[in-house]
C-alpha cells in the first residue's frame, strides 16, 4: 500500500511539473515579447525624434530580451542603414526576413535598402 | 448552427488581428552611400569636355563641363582641375577620324566630312564615339594633369514643339465642397526637353574607360509657358546631378523607411 501510495504521489509530481513546464513556457516567451515590445516602442519614439543611437540601443535590447522579434530587427536595420552600417543594416533586414519572410513591411524596406546600397553591381564596364 | 458560425467568425477575426494591428511610422533616414567608383588612387579629377549634340540654343560641352565642375567642387572632396576650356571633343573625333578613315574606312558609314558638322542625333553622336576608345590620347592627357580621373562622355539635348498626350492631374470640389483628386488626358502641341548625357570616367594612368553611365531625362512644358531651353537643361540636369555625384563621392541619400512593432 505504502508503494501504490508513494508512486501516486510520484505522478502527481511529475504531473504538476509538466503542467508547470507547459503553463510556464508560453508566460514567459509572451513576457519577453511583451518587454521587447515595450524596448521597440521607445525605440521608435526616440527615432522619430532623430535619437538614433538611443533607438539602436533599444532595437538591440530587443533583441537580446526576444530573439525571434522580426520588428526588432527591421526597425534595428533602419537604425543601423542612418548611422552607415550598410553590411550590419544588411544582416539585421536578412534576420528580420528570416523569421518573418511574409512580411511586406520588411520586404518594402529591404528593397529600397537593396536599391541604394548595391548600385555598385549595377552597369560597370572596363 | 449559430452558435458554430459564431465560432468560424471568432477563429477569422483572431487570424485576421494581427496583420489588422500592425501600426507602422514612416521615418526619414539619411543613409550614406559609398561612391561606385574608387577614387582614391586619383589625386584630381578632370572634367575634359563632351561630345555634345542636339539644339543650337545651348552649348551643350560648355554648360555641362560648368556644371559638373561646380557640383564636384561644392558637393565632394575631390580636387578639380580647373583646366581653361572644356576640350572640343567633336574636332578631336574629326581629326582621329581621318586616321581612322584612311586604314579602316568610314566609321558607322559616316563619311569624313559628316563628322566636322554639328551632331543633331544620337546616330551622329555615336558615329563619333570612337574618340573615346582612343586610349593613348587619354593616357597623354591624363599624363599632361598628373594621373588625373577623366570625366568626359557624350550629351545629347534636343527640344522643340511636338504633338503628344500628356496626362493632366486636376483638383475639383463637388456640390457639397469636398475635393477629388482628377485625371485627364489632353492631347496637343507641347515644347518637349529631352537630356540624354552619357558620363564616361577614364583611368587617366592607363587611358581605359574605369565606367560609364547613361541617362534620360524628360520635361514636357505648355507652349505658351515659353521654357528657355538653357533654363529646361539646367532642370533636366539636377535630376541627374544626384547620381552622378554618388558615382564619385561620398553622398547621403534621403530616404524613407517603415518602423513597426
Amino acid at each position: 500500500m505504502p508503494e501504490l501510495q508513494g508512486a501516486s504521489v510520484l505522478a502527481k509530481l511529475v504531473s504538476g511539473a509538466a503542467i508547470l513546464i507547459v503553463v510556464s513556457t508560453p508566460m514567459s516567451y509572451a513576457d519577453a515579447r511583451g518587454e521587447a515590445k515595450t524596448q521597440v516602442a521607445f525605440g521608435i519614439t526616440v527615432a522619430q525624434r532623430g535619437l538614433w543611437r538611443e533607438a539602436t540601443y533599444r532595437f538591440e535590447r530587443a533583441i537580446e530580451i526576444d530573439p525571434s522579434y522580426p520588428a526588432a530587427y527591421n526597425n534595428l536595420a533602419i537604425a543601423y542603414e542612418q548611422s552607415g552600417r550598410v553590411e550590419d543594416a544588411r544582416k539585421a533586414y536578412e534576420k528580420a526576413l528570416e523569421l518573418d519572410s511574409k512580411n511586406a513591411l520588411i520586404r518594402q524596406n529591404y528593397d529600397l535598402f537593396r536599391e541604394i546600397h548595391d548600385r555598385a553591381n549595377r552597369e560597370n564596364t572596363r | 448552427m449559430t452558435a458554430r458560425i459564431g465560432r468560424i467568425l471568432a477563429s477569422l477575426a483572431l487570424l485576421a488581428w494581427p496583420s489588422a494591428c500592425i501600426s507602422y511610422y514612416d521615418v526619414t533616414i539619411e543613409t550614406p552611400a559609398r561612391p561606385k567608383l574608387t577614387v582614391s588612387p586619383f589625386q584630381r579629377v578632370l572634367i575634359a569636355g563632351f561630345l555634345a549634340g542636339g539644339i543650337d540654343d545651348v552649348d551643350a560641352n560648355l554648360e555641362t563641363v560648368r556644371v559638373l565642375r561646380s557640383q564636384l567642387r561644392s558637393k565632394s572632396s575631390l580636387k578639380i582641375i580647373e583646366a581653361a576650356d572644356p576640350l572640343p571633343l567633336a574636332e578631336i573625333a574629326f581629326e582621329n577620324a581621318s586616321v581612322t578613315t584612311r586604314l579602316d574606312g568610314s566609321p558607322d558609314g559616316l563619311q569624313k566630312p559628316d563628322l566636322a558638322k554639328q551632331a543633331h542625333s544620337e546616330t551622329e553622336l555615336h558615329a563619333r564615339e570612337h574618340i573615346f576608345a582612343d586610349v593613348e590620347f587619354w593616357k597623354r592627357l591624363g599624363e599632361e594633369y598628373q594621373d588625373a580621373l577623366i570625366v568626359t562622355g557624350t550629351v545629347l539635348f534636343t527640344g522643340g514643339p511636338r504633338m503628344r498626350t500628356v496626362q493632366r492631374d486636376d483638383e475639383v470640389v463637388d456640390a457639397v465642397g469636398r475635393r477629388h483628386a482628377t485625371s485627364s488626358l489632353a492631347f496637343g502641341w507641347f515644347t518637349t526637353y529631352l537630356l540624354k548625357p552619357k558620363f564616361i570616367f577614364i583611368d587617366g594612368r592607363s587611358g581605359t574607360i574605369m565606367y560609364t553611365e547613361s541617362f534620360r531625362e524628360e520635361v514636357v512644358c505648355q507652349r505658351d509657358q515659353n521654357v528657355p531651353a538653357l533654363s529646361a537643361y539646367f532642370e533636366l540636369m539636377d535630376r541627374v546631378l544626384p547620381t552622378f555625384l554618388g558615382t564619385v563621392s561620398n553622398q547621403k541619400i534621403r530616404t524613407s523607411r517603415l518602423l513597426f512593432k
